[in-house]
């Protein structure tokens, strides 16, 4: 047995794994992000806080995931939101201010469209920490439509906006020493904070590099070509270099390219790993339905049955699943 | 003795309704423009929120050029710039929200479609059997 054909069937084991344990694999999955996101919070905010505040309680956060996994994604983003602005609150009231004005924007623009996307905007703070934000915008590529990108972008928004808050802290915790009315002093904090997002170059370029790179994916990747994921991921990963360098040229933003070099080596590294096993993975999930006729009563799983994308054009291959469309096409 | 295309197409059927039948259900009580009209509806009442919001912040980073403005009883380009904002912003995510709209209303058209052919079928083979029995 060669090792390609090893590594098949490993695939194999593992799909079929996957698709019986589909609901818990998915909860698991949803307790890891959540309690990702609610320690990197408390980490980031809540030691900044009051000391033997609840919410530093890594049981608490523990439970909160909990209940997390077992919610819709949708569900879990708001209690995480909370959370957020929570903590936020016991530090700054301008900084609650702007995170909620943010947070409503960002329901009312675009997550009323595509609830979908929500599991983005939780991923990116935890592949930020491990520097694979690189790897968001490949995976929501790859798995959802073009306006995964602007769910990207909110995702780094929130992101760099605690790790501003953060920085801010020792500014915005002062006594009001020079500025004696608190009126000036509200003001001064809300600018300081909005200058750090909008006059911040390198998260522009940032957010410019991310969407560019998941809206490139999700185009490339619907073509009728042989290879599209795998040219699709390598074309979001050469997009980014380059905007991200362009950017550093341009705007002297001084990014450690070595740093970002492999994040994005990375990044490519583990998108291929996902394709590999997702690409022949119909998005239809596993149905357990039942009814009745006459004679019978059926209890019947439906099983999303395995495609296989042909190059050869008369040939009657189902083309490649292309995420969103497909899997919104009834098509049994 | 059981009729495999009958199961195949009963599940087909029946995946589709409790799945994106239920909202499809929603969606066929509508006409397709009432449906994109009350898509956008939504649409103005959210971009207004929104716009609102954003707005909001923009005062409060302003306040002061604001509240001279408005001491000096000059507050005309303040005025202009909120206008032309969000009239531009509106037009735009009203856009949005009809190409949305419609690709949906577009999909949902075709996933009835596929469902009346599976029903026509699947009444045929009833019948069939009803006629053999």
């Amino acid at each position: 047995m060669n090792s390609n054909t090893g590594i098949y069937v490993l695939r194999e084991n593992l799909i079929q794994f996957y698709k019986r344990q589909e609901f818990l694999l998915l909860s698991v999955f949803r307790f890891a992000v959540s309690l990702a996101v609610l320690l990197l919070l408390r980490g980031h905010l809540g030691i900044h806080g009051p000391a033997g505040a609840a919410l530093n309680s890594t049981l608490l956060n523990v439970i909160l995931a909990l209940v997390c996994s077992l919610l819709p994604t949708g569900f879990s983003a708001g209690i995480i939101g909370l959370v957020l602005v929570w903590d936020l609150y016991r530090l700054s009231l301008e900084a609650t201010a702007i995170c909620a004005a943010l947070i409503l924007v960002c329901l009312l623009v675009y997550f009323r469209f595509s609830p979908r996307d929500t599991m983005i905007l939780l991923l990116m703070p935890v592949a930020y920490a491990l520097n694979l934000h690189y790897l968001v915008p490949l995976l929501a590529g790859l798995m959802f439509g073009p306006g995964a990108a602007v769910a990207v972008l909110f995702g780094l928004l929130f992101t760099k906006y605690v790790l501003l808050v953060e920085g801010s802290l020792p500014v915005l915790a002062a006594p009001a020493g020079g500025l004696a009315l608190t009126g000036e002093r509200l003001i001064a904090n809300f600018r300081l904070l909005v200058d750090g997002m909008v006059n911040d170059k390198s998260l522009v370029i940032l957010a410019a590099a991310l969407a560019a790179a998941a809206i490139a994916v999700c185009f490339t990747r619907r073509l009728a070509i042989e290879y599209a994921w795998v040219i699709a991921i390598t074309v979001g990963c050469i997009l980014e270099l380059i905007i991200l360098l362009a950017g550093d040229m341009r705007y002297g933003t001084e990014i450690d390219l070595a740093h970002v070099f492999l994040g994005i080596v990375i990044s490519f590294m583990l998108a291929q790993i996902v394709r590999f096993f997702t690409f022949n993975v119909d998005y239809l999930r596993i149905e357990n339905v039942q009814f009745e006729d006459e004679d019978y009563y059926y209890y019947v799983k439906a099983v999303p049955k395995v495609m296989v994308y042909s190059s050869d054009p008369e040939d009657d291959e189902f083309d490649p699943p292309s995420g969103e469309d497909d899997a919104e096409d009834y098509e049994g | 003795m059981l009729n495999e295309e009958k199961i195949r197409l009963m599940t087909r059927l029946t995946v589709y309704e409790e799945g994106l039948g239920v909202g499809d259900g929603r969606t066929a009580e509508y006409f397709r423009n009432d449906y994109v009209l009350s898509g956008m509806v939504g649409s103005f009442v959210a971009g207004t929120l929104a716009w609102g919001i954003c707005a909001a912040i923009y005062c409060g980073y302003f306040f002061e050029q604001i509240f001279f403005s408005v001491y000096e009883n000059s507050l005309g380009p303040f005025l202009r710039l909120a206008a032309t904002s969000y009239v531009s912003f509106i037009l735009f995510f009203l856009l949005v929200t009809l190409l949305i709209y419609y690709r949906r209303s577009a999909s949902f058209r075709r996933r009835r479609l596929m469902y009346a052919q599976d029903l026509d079928a699947l009444m045929e083979i009833c019948e069939k059997e009803a006629e053999e029995a």
